[in-house]
């Protein structure tokens, strides 16, 4: 099997119903004959892109998804989630962004149907990822040439700052792809702005968004409407 | 980041560019007020704000609740009305240091809280703790030789020694424990009365002390020097229950970890960290327990917490949401 690395931009779409800041990871799969697979996923501002050559195309199946999912009871309700591991924030309170990044990065590294991307995707600590992102104490992680830092750090993967909305997160998850959403997080508890906090969302109901949140904890359900305002705050909703 | 290309006529685009310049120069957790506009400069005038959020966990690392501190104003962006230019914006060392002042101001506060209401407790800390201070060596003097000629006494030590000792004599003045007459410095009114009440000499002094906390808790810089690590561990207790609105316990890594943290604190005080706890509890100014894994955690005293809550005017501005 041959694995070669690249790294490709996704066109940034103008259409989205809804926007968000998040980080986008792709997946391009390209057979000997240059047929491709491309999968998304929404993440906060940015995108990850693994291209890779393989000798047989392989598409994630319906039961290679399900395996990477867990039905669960929450709340009284059935829901169905990514197996994406919970990294708590502690008391510290600048490091949503990393436990976020580190939450995905175990899910790639662990759960993830798919050797290359298990075998290729790092097995990186909290702090390592604070020194990568320049995220510090009391201010938080800033979003200035984050992609190049994360690149260049060595992840193989292709970071990009985007866009995103409810359905095309739903769209990801469905094929087995979490999402990082940036919010903010007082305004969602007491509706009065504060700092960015970044969650990691693993499912989604018709109402209810479920997150990995790393002040709240896992498998945490959001109300959509009341997600959607401290999702505005940040600035990133298209009118 | 495009600041420069769009063109704010409002309020809202105003805000949006000093979001976008927040978020990528300095990072998640300041955020952007309300922009008030400068007609005349044809300013907008974006402050900078923070409210930090404070995490609950219990004892299996499970999250409790998380609360906001009050926001508080770090930094402001200036942008032009007319062109969107960002005219002026702090350093990101700018930002930094005004959120350190204002970190450090909310940990001044609170022990200033808990000497005032803790006063009799950290008197009772043995001597031997009160290292590197003159005021033991002062009010010693008082008790014993009854005045001291600060002429003759100063010109031995070292510049800093005279100046330690010369401002900690104005302390001690300040709250009554002793008078200065020119170069030459007498038992105050206070310290003639705990010598009326009789006692040993260290009896005095253990309530000489316990008035010189409770009515020079403003002179906050005097009690560090006298207190010093013992004053900032308790301190940190009181700091995260007021926070939290409920007494939090922690465990001896969770200790660690904000006690080595703070900038005037290093690894190499790690060692002294469980005898400090010990003293600590031994004066009651905090209490040790067996949390549900087993774990010994240390929390802040109950009485001392309420009685701390009753500090409106002292710490009123720091109980968040």
């Amino acid at each position: 099997m041959e694995l070669v690395l690249k790294m490709q931009k996704k066109k940034e779409s103008s259409d989205h119903i809804r926007t968000n800041i998040h980080i986008e990871v792709r997946f391009l799969i390209e057979d000997k004959l240059n047929r491709r697979e491309e999968y998304s996923c929404p993440y906060f501002q940015l995108t990850f892109i693994i291209i890779y050559i393989v000798n047989n195309n392989r598409e994630l199946g319906l039961s290679m998804i399900n395996s990477m999912r867990r039905t669960m009871t929450v709340q009284g309700e059935r829901v169905t989630v990514l197996k994406v591991p919970w990294f708590p924030q502690s008391d510290s309170d600048w490091k949503c962004f990393v436990c976020s990044l580190k939450m995905c990065l175990e899910y790639f590294k662990n759960e993830y149907n798919n050797d290359i991307i298990r075998q290729n995707t790092p097995n990186l600590d909290i702090e390592t990822l604070m020194k990568i992102t320049h995220t510090r104490k009391n201010t938080g992680t800033p979003t200035e040439g984050i992609c190049k830092k994360l690149e260049k750090a060595g992840l193989p993967f292709k970071f990009q700052l985007k866009s995103s909305s409810f359905p095309e997160i739903e769209e990801k998850l469905n094929v087995g792809l979490p999402a990082i959403v940036i919010y903010n997080g007082s305004y969602l508890k007491d509706e009065r702005r504060g700092p960015s906090h970044a969650g990691v969302v693993i499912g989604m109901r018709d109402d209810d968004l479920i997150l990995n949140n790393p002040w709240f904890g896992a498998i945490y359900l959001v109300d959509k409407f009341k997600f959607e305002r401290a999702w505005e705050l940040e600035y990133f909703k298209l009118s | 980041m495009k600041q420069t290309s769009i063109q704010p006529h409002d309020k809202k685009e105003a805000e949006k560019i000093a979001y976008f310049l927040i978020k990528s120069k300095y990072g998640n957790i300041p955020y952007p007020d309300t922009p008030i506009l400068n007609e005349k400069e044809k300013i907008w005038n974006v402050p900078i704000k923070i409210r930090y959020p404070r995490i609950l966990l219990d004892d299996y690392k499970k999250p409790k609740k998380v609360r906001f501190m009050q926001e508080k104003k770090v930094g402001e962006i200036e942008i032009s009305s007319e062109t969107g230019e960002i005219k002026s914006k702090p350093t990101y060392y700018e930002l930094k240091s005004s959120i350190n002042t204002y970190l450090e101001s909310i940990r001044t506060t609170v022990e200033k809280a808990l000497v005032k209401v803790g006063a009799k407790n950290f008197s009772q800390l043995p001597f031997p703790i009160h290292i590197h201070t003159p005021i033991i060596d002062i009010l010693s003097n008082m008790l014993t030789v009854e005045k001291l000629d600060l002429s003759e006494e100063l010109k031995i030590l070292s510049d800093d020694d005279a100046k330690k000792y010369t401002r900690h004599i104005d302390a001690l003045q300040k709250v009554g424990l002793v008078a200065v007459e020119g170069t030459v410095v007498f038992p105050g009114d206070l310290l003639i009365e705990i010598e009326a009440k009789g006692g040993n000499i260290s009896k005095k002094l253990t309530n000489a002390m316990t008035i010189f906390f409770s009515r020079g808790y403003e002179l906050i810089d005097s009690i560090r020097d006298v207190l010093g690590s013992h004053l900032t561990m308790s301190g940190i207790f009181y700091e995260y229950s007021l926070q939290y609105d409920e007494i939090i316990p922690f465990n001896l890594q969770s200790i660690e970890n904000i006690f080595l943290g703070l900038p005037q604190y290093g690894m190499q005080r790690k060692l002294k960290i469980p005898r400090y706890l010990a003293q600590l509890e031994s004066v009651g100014l905090i209490d040790d327990n067996i949390n549900e894994k087993g774990e010994v955690v240390w929390c802040a005293n109950e009485d001392i917490y309420r009685r701390i809550l009753k500090e409106k005017e002292l710490i009123g501005s720091l109980i968040g949401t």
